[in-house]
């Protein structure tokens, strides 16, 4: 294991995942289908190939979707692979009871629930499927990257994922050995810490390990930083998320892009035009030469870097033009010329993306945007032009969600709006969007994301987050100034995007993600439980499992990473500033989460509204 | 299941003759079986045992002793086995007798006094395996018997929610009495786990009667938000709205009465279940806000209705022009004045489908009213208007518009003005263009605007002003070739007046 722990880290955890699931695949015998939940379909893919599956006599992976038809087979049995949640449970509900006579099977995800076991026995299903519970681990989206894929409308519900999470940290250590020194913080990093000594006492309690390779796990709730997800993150891989939507390391890229890539292989005589054909994946990862080195640069230093790369790639092919030998000719195109050629296509592909991007955000005025944004956490913001912005977006038309994350973040940063302010922005809004958004602005109002400031609150009052009593999360203020996540100084901001030194670097160096500040303050400082209590109102903990005491600083030349776990989903900025954090310190950061999580998904959640609408 | 385990004859715990006799009298937790131990106990210290190493030598003194003993079955059986072993031993069994054990060391031990008269006989041997049979199956039957009782009593909570906390298969109907339910509740939301909650939480619904159901879900906000979440994910709206109101978030109970009424499937089904619910769910002061927006909403819808009759009907030009790709009927406040910019601008300002009865009608600003009839206007090409439109109202907007000097938009951005006016194919003239730019106040900003739009005069302007003469050169290499504005350019170039740095 050890040696090729480099290669696929945590890899036991997929393996034993993909064995588990294969004993299912042979427990239902003979030729079946497998019916996947379709945001279970990439996770999936991480863990079991289709020709592992295959192997194992599954005919093919169809999705689950809502009011699909399958299409009919017969002597197959199906296997029913899902997540368990009431909507898709009728829907297999449904498809069952269509098709009665057929041998079929539930694999659970995760783990059957009392809701869908009720709809079961509801419809009259129970009884005959045999069910499987399968618990999907931390998906590696990246070396230093887990995922458990759990959908965004799970994570934002009170205690949707806590068991999933728990049960991922438990297998873990159950595989790994016992993490000698735990952190948590946060209101829900609590509630799943207790639900892991449940299943220490269900389970058992993981055995401590000295091949365990990480030392310290964070166990972070997201709810205590919001401002990281209201603020547009600059760096490559997050702008990609926010326009095109990553899911699982891939992407689609949308028919502009597409546009772009093919006009430019036009140029080729030789590529025939082709009719349009299904939108191509594109596989982000550091295996792609090209977006390795940019993903986590700030968006001001892709360009100089593609342009730079693609007249490096120039100088190759070049060269290839002024061999005199036949030999060396022969040579470079079998070994190196098959090499740029790729890196051609990556490149090619990365330009138009980046291109597709920045046409956008210019159509959508967002440089005015990350301005104001930046005025917002430094509290020096003009609120009355924050709104007015705000307006101009309505009035252009764009997105609803994009003008809602801008005005959460003008409302958490000045503890509410003041009322004027507050009432006009509804009225404009349910003007231009309709009143279809009266709920979302009532959630959005409820979950303190965008609030009238009352009467007693002014925007400087910092200390009030004090008494907002002991549940509630510091106030983003508060935050900012006891962590000190603003520079003190505007020259302090604008430096070295192309090299950065500072985590803050992800927000143009307007902002420190709070939790990633948090993470380095331990590195630098060791854990300071009483400060960090004042600071989170009260909801920390620390645990150690070893003779080190949890208030000493984490170690690096005990070649062991720190796992920081998001208990409710990361966004990429927060990847790439625990990247940054982990190069300049030259530690080993794992990152794991429960979800990657992407803005706009983040605040439709929040607003209880489903993704598809 | 674990009792099943518990009593199991090849379970060696249990098995009487089995190596571990004395582990059976822990699990037998009966009051009796332990007496019964005791007094076995008692009875053995009495009789002079053998030390485990002596098995071999037989015991007469049990076989003296047992007649003096009073007829107990079981005593019977005990002080027999003895004597069983005495003749045919077992020294397995001797040595994990922990009863005899601990005589062993309590008691000094007496020297054998070995008799061949007490060598039990055949007979005995069977009567002796007889018996002791017989007081297994006591045993085993009283145990059964305990368990069949216990069958229907409700088992340890901590054990039945620890069973849900793992999936296992487990019934909640034993507990009948609401203190029982509420103390499995409690449990459960000591365990954290949702899932564990919620089946409890049905449970509990399936069994109480609504009004104990509420006041429960009152108390435990834990519960409670699980129910909710559950009837969130299954779809009825009408128990979550109950719940909410029960419990006093009529707030969110107002908006789920929306949501639903929002799905019927025509307009004028919707407008009939919006006004059901603003009678009947929006009566929360907190919801003054929404229930206005809704009244509005409501009051659009039915001039879109006049409107869409009268427009279905008109066949003149600009319908034919621009033709009408959705109905108008439900659209938002500012889709409905941009229809009435775009098809109505010229009726009279009182006529009911004018822009300004429709801004009156939404409670729309002035800023709105400007920004989107730009748009219109821009759309059909109608520049003069789109210049009134801009320019300040009154007697003061009158005058500056006469000199066209002072031409400025206090509500639109610039460079937003700009990108309105020449969205969809606009072709604004280069004077208006000109004349906006040049209300900006500095020229840095005039010229940037001024090169991305290709206001030639303007660029030279400022140019001219900043004495910038090689953005002029590179501005000029970017236009086309023998067209006006070049000509212009290279003129200003040429310029021997002009005095560039």
């Amino acid at each position: 294991m050890a040696s090729n722990y480099d290669d696929h880290p945590l890899g036991l955890l997929s393996e034993l995942a993909r064995r588990e699931l294969v004993h299912f695949l042979e427990s239902v015998p003979g030729r079946k289908e497998l019916v996947v939940d379709s945001s279970l379909l990439r996770p999936l893919d991480r863990v079991a190939s289709m020709s592992l599956l295959k192997e194992h006599e599954v005919l093919g992976v169809l999705p689950l979707r809502k009011n699909a038809t399958l299409p009919n087979t017969s002597d197959v049995s199906r296997l029913y692979l899902t997540r368990a949640c009431v909507a898709m449970t009728k829907e297999i509900c449904r498809l069952i009871c269509s098709d009665p006579e057929k041998n079929k099977a539930i694999i659970w995800v995760d783990r059957q629930l009392a809701a869908c076991s009720r709809e079961l026995e509801l419809q009259g299903v129970l009884g005959t499927v045999i069910e499987f519970e399968w618990a999907l681990p931390f998906v590696p989206v990246e070396s230093d990257l887990f995922s458990l894929e759990i959908p965004i409308e799970v994570t934002a519900t009170p205690t949707g994922d806590l068991w999933s999470a728990a049960n991922a940290i438990w297998q873990f250590q159950s595989l790994y050995g016992q993490i000698p020194t735990i952190y948590g913080i946060g209101a829900r990093a609590d509630k799943a810490w207790k639900i892991l000594k449940r299943l220490y006492q269900e389970k058992g309690e993981p055995r401590a390990s000295p091949d365990q390779p990480v030392s310290h796990l964070f166990v972070v709730d997201r709810s205590i930083d919001r401002a990281s997800i209201y603020l547009t993150a600059l760096t490559y891989e997050s702008l990609l998320h926010d326009h095109f939507g990553i899911s699982c390391g891939k992407v689609t890229f949308g028919a502009d892009v597409e546009a772009k890539t093919q006009n430019r292989s036009k140029e080729k005589p030789a590529e025939a035009p082709e009719a349009p054909k299904k939108p191509r994946l594109v596989l982000l990862d550091n295996n792609d030469a090209v977006f390795s080195a940019v993903r986590n640069n700030h968006m001001s230093a892709v360009f100089p870097f593609l342009s730079a790369k693609a007249k490096e790639l120039r100088g190759f092919y070049d060269q290839g033009a002024n061999f005199d030998k036949v030999s060396a000719m022969k040579d470079y195109i079998s070994n190196e010329l098959k090499q740029y050629k790729q890196q051609h296509r990556q490149l090619e592909v990365h330009i138009a993306a980046c291109e597709v991007v920045l046409e956008r955000t210019a159509a959508e005025g967002t440089s005015s945007r990350i301005e104001l944004e930046h005025a917002l956490i430094a509290g020096v913001a003009d609120l009355a032009q924050v709104m007015d912005y705000a307006e101009n977006c309505i009035l252009m038309d764009n997105s609803p969600w994009q003008v809602l994350l801008f005005v959460c973040l003008a409302s958490v940063t000045n503890n509410g709006l003041p009322p004027k302010l507050f009432n006009s922005f509804k009225d404009q809004f349910i003007a231009a969007y309709g009143i279809d958004y009266i709920p979302p602005l009532h959630f959005l109002a409820e979950r303190g994301l965008i609030t009238l400031r009352s009467p007693l609150q002014t925007a400087n009052n910092f200390g009030q987050s004090l008494a907002g009593g002991h549940g509630s999360n510091a106030s983003l203020p508060f935050l900012i100034k006891r962590l000190s996540l603003a520079p003190s100084s505007s020259d302090e901001r604008k430096t070295g995007f192309q090299n950065p030194q500072k985590m803050s670097y992800v927000f143009s160096g307007a902002y420190t993600p709070a939790i990633c500040q948090v993470v380095a303050d331990v590195m630098m400082h060791g854990f300071n439980i009483n400060e960090l209590k004042k600071t989170f109102n009260g909801q920390v903990f620390a645990e150690e499992n070893s003779c080190v005491p949890a208030e000493r600083k984490p170690d690096n030349r005990m070649r062991k990473a720190i796992m920081v776990f998001f208990c409710g989903g990361v966004t990429y900025g927060e990847v790439a500033a625990l990247r940054l954090l982990a190069h300049l310190n030259s530690f080993r950061i794992l990152i794991a989460t429960t979800n990657i999580i992407r803005r706009e998904d983040y605040l439709k959640a929040m607003c209880n509204v489903s993704l598809t609408e | 299941m674990a009792y099943h385990n518990r009593f199991n004859f090849d379970d060696p715990q249990d098995s009487y003759w089995n190596e571990n006799g004395s582990a059976a009298s822990s699990i037998f937790d009966d009051i009796r079986s332990k007496q019964e131990s005791a007094r076995v106990a008692l009875d053995d210290l009495f009789a002079e045992t053998p030390r485990p190493a002596q098995v071999n030598t037989p015991k007469p003194t049990t076989s003296t002793a047992r007649p003096q003993q009073p007829p107990d079955p079981n005593r019977y059986q005990h002080g027999s086995g003895y004597q069983g072993r005495g003749e045919r031993p077992t020294p397995k069994f001797m040595l994990n007798e922990p009863e005899l054990r601990k005589d062993v060391s309590n008691v000094s031990i007496a020297p054998s006094e070995c008799s061949f008269s007490s060598l039990p006989s055949e007979s005995q041997q069977l009567d002796l395996d007889f018996s002791r049979l017989r007081a297994e199956h006591r045993k085993l039957q009283r145990h059964c018997e305990a368990l069949r009782a216990d069958r229907f009593r409700p088992p340890d909570i901590s054990e039945t929610i620890g069973r849900l906390f793992k999936n296992e298969p487990v019934s909640l109907d034993l507990y009948k009495s609401k203190k029982d339910k509420l103390a499995l509740l409690d449990a459960a939301i000591s365990f954290v786990d949702g899932n564990v909650i919620l089946a409890v939480v049905i449970y509990i619904q399936r069994t109480v009667s609504e009004a104990i159901f509420r006041e429960v879900l009152l108390e435990r906000p834990e519960a409670a938000e699980e129910y909710v979440q559950y009837l969130k994910d299954w779809g009825t709206t009408e128990e979550l709205t109950n719940v909410f109101n029960v419990m006093g978030r009529t707030t969110d109970a107002a908006m789920y009465d929306f949501k639903l009424a929002m799905g019927a499937k025509t307009v004028h089904q919707r407008m009939a279940q919006l006004k059901k619910a603003l009678v009947a769910s929006f009566l929360d002061p907190r919801l003054s806000a929404e229930q206005t927006q809704i009244h509005r909403y409501i009051n659009i819808v039915d001039r879109q209705q006049q409107i869409e009759v009268a427009d279905s009907t008109d066949r003149s030009k600009k319908f034919t022009d621009f033709p009408r790709h959705a109905p108008l009927l439900g659209q938002p406040a500012i889709h409905t004045l941009y229809y009435a910019c775009l098809y109505h601008y010229d009726s009279p300002p009182t006529s009911p489908d004018s822009p300004q009865q429709i801004q009156d009608l939404c409670g729309l600003n002035e800023k709105q009213l400007v920004w989107v009839s730009v748009g219109a206007l821009v759309k059909q090409n109608r520049w003069p208007d789109v210049e009134r439109s801009l320019s300040p109202r009154g007697l003061i907007g009158a005058i500056t518009r006469s000199t066209g000097a002072n031409l400025k938009s206090n509500y639109i951005p610039m460079d937003q003005l700009m990108r309105l006016i020449h969205a969809e194919s606009g072709q604004p003239p280069k004077d208006l263009i000109c004349r906006l730019l040049r209300s900006l106040p500095t020229p840095e900003e005039r010229l940037m605007l001024a090169e991305k739009y290709m206001a030639t005069e303007v660029v030279i302007e400022c140019t001219q002003q900043m004495k910038e003469r090689q953005r002029l050169e590179v501005y000029t290499n970017k236009l086309p070739p023998h067209s006006s504005d070049h000509y212009k350019a290279l003129a200003a170039l040429n310029n021997s007046g002009a005095k560039w740095k």
